[in-house]
């Protein structure tokens, strides 16, 4: 990043350049925070002292992660089942472990019949037009995200 | 001296759980933190939204809180931290038709002083969000916050070459965004 030469650089006039342009428009100058700023964030602080604050916090990002994970397995078991289904040829892995009718046994079937559509879909010739249409969902993505990269967003109401 | 000595008192009853000591700590920087966040985010409302979420944010760790720093240069980090992730988050909401509003150039004219120094005010907010998150934070931080080079590498956890480095591009790149007379004064007194 530069760095090997940045002991060459004398940036003195060039500070006093800019200095002089900033201050053409009155800057740099120092914007009054709301008046009831402090207030405000006070009643939004925990209760508690900031270590057990902190353990708190660390709980309710812990049982977000955990809930993250259950829905992405639960996900996953889908997709799982249901090529076990489709493709497997062997016997249900609903039947296996009961009828089908309660417990564990109807969940995981339930899961089986959920993802059997999408892939006889996608086994029925279907699995290029999807991959197509993820493909394009992809792209349109890419390009989304460059564009906003490239345009700065900036607002011009209540500048100070 | 005495004034880090006061900090530390006050950082000591707040980690006992008493929070008019932690409002003394936001008094104090309010402005600061504000001042930073709105040059880096472009926005009242950002930066009020910013200013809370950094002071709860430094609530929450202030255990972490290291008695030999100077505790200006842990907030502002955080803070400088927070307003950088902001800004990456921000790249990836969706533009509302407000925002697009807000993001064209201001149609205010006028002969009455108040105008011109609300446009010239705004051409400076736009030129500083034109600045890539890293120089925009040696920037707002430099000029805006008065610090040292010293005191920046402090905040931002980098070599004070590479501050110098940065700040050296980002004159140039403010300059230039500053607008075409701007940029033609720069290089007419940066160039021999």
């Amino acid at each position: 990043m530069g760095s090997r030469d940045n002991n060459m650089i004398d940036d003195r006039r060039d500070e006093e350049v800019l200095r002089r342009l900033l201050e053409r428009s009155g800057q740099p100058a120092a914007v009054p925070p709301p008046p009831d700023l402090v207030t405000r964030t006070l009643r939004r602080l925990p209760p508690e002292p900031p270590a057990a604050a902190a353990r708190a916090a660390a709980r309710r990002a812990l049982r977000r992660l955990v809930l993250w994970v259950a829905l992405a397995s639960a996900l996953g078991s889908i997709g799982l089942l249901g090529i076990w289904s489709v493709i497997g040829g062997g016997p249900s892995l609903a039947l296996m472990v009961g009828d089908g009718v309660s417990g564990l046994s109807r969940a995981l079937l339930t899961l089986e019949l959920l993802a059997k559509p999408l892939l006889r879909t996608a086994g029925m010739g279907g699995g290029l037009l999807i991959a197509a249409g993820l493909l394009a969902l992809a792209g349109a993505g890419w390009v989304w995200r460059l564009l906003l990269r490239r345009t700065p967003v900036v607002y011009a109401e209540r500048v100070v | 001296m005495e004034q880090q000595a006061e900090e530390i008192g006050w950082v000591d009853q707040a980690l006992r759980g008493d929070r008019a000591a932690f409002g003394q700590l936001m008094h104090r920087y309010a402005g600061a933190v504000y001042n930073l966040t709105y040059r880096m985010l472009g926005n009242a409302e950002d930066a009020e939204d910013a200013s809370q979420e950094i002071f709860l944010r430094a609530y929450t760790r202030l255990e972490s809180f290291d008695r030999q720093r100077r505790f200006s240069t842990w907030l502002l980090s955080i803070a400088s931290n927070y307003c950088i992730d902001r800004l990456r988050r921000r790249r990836f909401s969706w533009l509302t038709l407000e925002d697009a509003a807000f993001s064209l150039p201001s149609q205010e004219r006028g002969p009455e002083r108040a105008a011109l120094d609300h446009e010239q005010q705004a051409a400076i907010q736009r030129a500083l969000q034109k600045l890539p998150e890293h120089y925009r934070t040696v920037t707002v931080l430099r000029y805006w916050g008065d610090l040292s080079y010293e005191e920046i590498a402090n905040v931002t956890g980098l070599p004070e070459s590479t501050i110098k480095t940065r700040l050296h591009r980002a004159r140039h790149m403010l300059a230039e965004a500053l607008g075409p007379e701007e940029q033609t004064l720069w290089e007419a007194e940066t160039t021999i």
